[in-house]
């Protein structure tokens, strides 16, 4: 109903416009008698007018739809990424303690038979630990770029 | 076109001056008719009647 009614409205005014365009166009003499001639097509203008903005209507719709659906579809890979992110920590926050402890009580045993393999051991696990932070970051930072 | 032809069946202009009169006339409703994007943004077929037609 609003939008037949916004069409009447629409079609009046643009009826009233070509009234005008027409009354400036017969004050030529290529065009005189232009204004009482356009009078008989007015109701086939207002009737064009009304049907061609319930199709504008239609297709601004259809705009709106797609709009709307892109919009859900960002919200959806964005809440992906958030939960795959969420699960990588998890993960992370899951290994790591045990990893830890099982290395710390291998160090620990290895410092009483060889230091320098010890020495060693404690080295690499720092450069492990380093590089799986690393590895971590990287790849919540390729998830977010995917976006 | 459409327009343009229906005018020119329709009425008792001629040619030149339905050209005249239909172009610059689809020119100012092609902009009036951007005036429906607000009416549909104001009235989203969820809160209409037809969206629950099914």
């Amino acid at each position: 109903m609003t939008h037949l009614s916004g069409a009447v409205i629409i079609s009046g005014i643009w009826v009233a416009i070509a009234k005008g365009w027409a009354s400036a166009l017969a004050s030529v003499d290529a065009f005189r008698g232009l204004d009482q001639k356009f009078v008989p097509d007015y109701p086939l203008l207002f009737a064009s007018g009304v049907m061609i903005y319930l199709l504008a209507v239609a297709l601004h719709y259809v705009l709106l739809s797609v709009e709307f659906s892109r919009e859900m579809e960002k919200r959806e890979i964005q809440a992906r990424v958030l939960a795959r992110d969420s699960e990588l920590k998890a993960l992370k926050a899951q290994v790591n303690p045990h990893f830890l402890f099982n290395s710390l009580n291998s160090i620990s045993a290895l410092t009483s038979i060889d230091a320098g393999r010890a020495r060693e051991m404690c080295i690499l696990l720092a450069d492990f630990l380093r590089k799986t932070l690393g590895l971590g970051e990287k790849t919540v930072d390729s998830v977010t770029r995917g976006t | 076109m459409i327009l343009l032809y229906v005018l020119k069946s329709a009425g008792a202009l001629s040619w030149i001056q339905t050209l005249a009169m239909v172009p610059s006339l689809c020119l100012v409703y092609a902009f009036m008719c951007l005036s429906a994007w607000y009416t549909c943004r104001g009235t989203p077929l969820e809160s209409s009647s037809f969206y629950d037609w099914r």
